[in-house]
């Protein structure tokens, strides 16, 4: 996780998912008094619009 | 590091049954939560999330014994059942304060049959993007139960006949869920309404009562004690 940053970024769970780590920090954290990027920032949602898109391309016949 | 705990693989005694939610034999109340108070509820909604009534058993004593360990050693414990069956696969797994390594869980499933994995929060919020995301990556987890501190329960499953959204389109779709509501649960906090911990278990619920469906999911959650 970036320093500073009590969130972890999308990439960052996506790849625990992977490889089987639970980790609830982000339940121990609620975002309150976060800078509302940490939820989703603008190159986060970016960089998952592109993750969508592969995917689609790789489940297409 | 997961610690296997002592509760050992086919420690529940179980008759095994498929998962079409066609067992017959005399209907008895189920074993459900103890906190939850109204069994009968608890045992029609897991059936929804296409539970048998023998992993239902399962999942309501494993969940109990679950949260009350969390709550005596204040760490997360995670474990798995075999959702036709209903047999406990494996040990419990336990892990540190908010995390646990669930990887001999989800090498332990056989790619041709449904599971049903559990875990608690100790916090007692909803489902994280990381919960849903790993329900959405290993294709043979049917459900995933997370039991917070507080005694509710929470069921995400995949629907029947619809594919699931990938991991990547879960993650989007739960983000953008949370960031529309904080506005409303900053206000909250803000007033003195709720505090941190009660508005943020609220805002993760309503999150994903908004958005499952889009995803092929199904969102259930039971109030605790």
């Amino acid at each position: 996780m970036a320093e500073g940053r009590r969130w972890p970024s999308p990439q960052e769970v996506l790849d625990k998912a992977r490889r089987g780590v639970l980790d609830d920090r982000m339940a121990a954290v609620p975002p309150y008094d976060l800078d509302p990027d940490e939820i989703l920032s603008a190159e986060e949602a970016a960089e998952l619009d592109r993750l969508i898109a592969e995917e689609e391309q790789q489940q297409r016949p | 590091v997961a610690q296997a705990l002592s509760l050992g693989a086919g420690s529940c005694p179980l008759s095994g049954n498929d998962d079409s939610g066609s067992e017959r034999g005399p209907l008895e109340p189920p074993s459900g939560p103890d906190s939850l108070g109204n069994s009968l509820e608890f045992h029609a909604t897991l059936r929804r999330h296409r539970m048998s009534l023998a992993t239902i058993r399962t999942v309501a004593r494993l969940g109990n014994e679950l949260r009350e360990r969390t709550e005596r050693a204040g760490r997360e414990l995670a474990a798995l059942v075999e959702a036709g069956s209903g047999r406990q696969i494996g040990t419990i797994l336990g892990g540190e304060t908010t995390s646990a390594d669930i990887e001999l869980h989800l090498d332990a499933m056989r790619p041709d049959r449904p599971y049903v994995h559990l875990h608690t929060h100790p916090t007692s919020s909803s489902f994280s993007d990381l919960d849903a995301s790993i329900l959405l990556t290993h294709a043979p987890l049917r459900a995933i139960v997370a039991i917070g501190r507080d005694g509710t329960w929470y069921v995400l499953s995949k629907s029947p006949g619809r594919r699931p959204a990938s991991p990547a389109r879960g993650m989007l779709a739960y983000r953008e869920a949370l960031y529309a509501l904080l506005p409303k649960y900053q206000r909250l906090v803000q007033s003195g309404q709720l505090d941190d911990a009660a508005a943020w278990r609220q805002h993760t619920h309503e999150a994903w009562e908004q958005f499952a469906p889009a995803l092929g999911l199904r969102y259930d959650r039971f109030e605790g004690r």
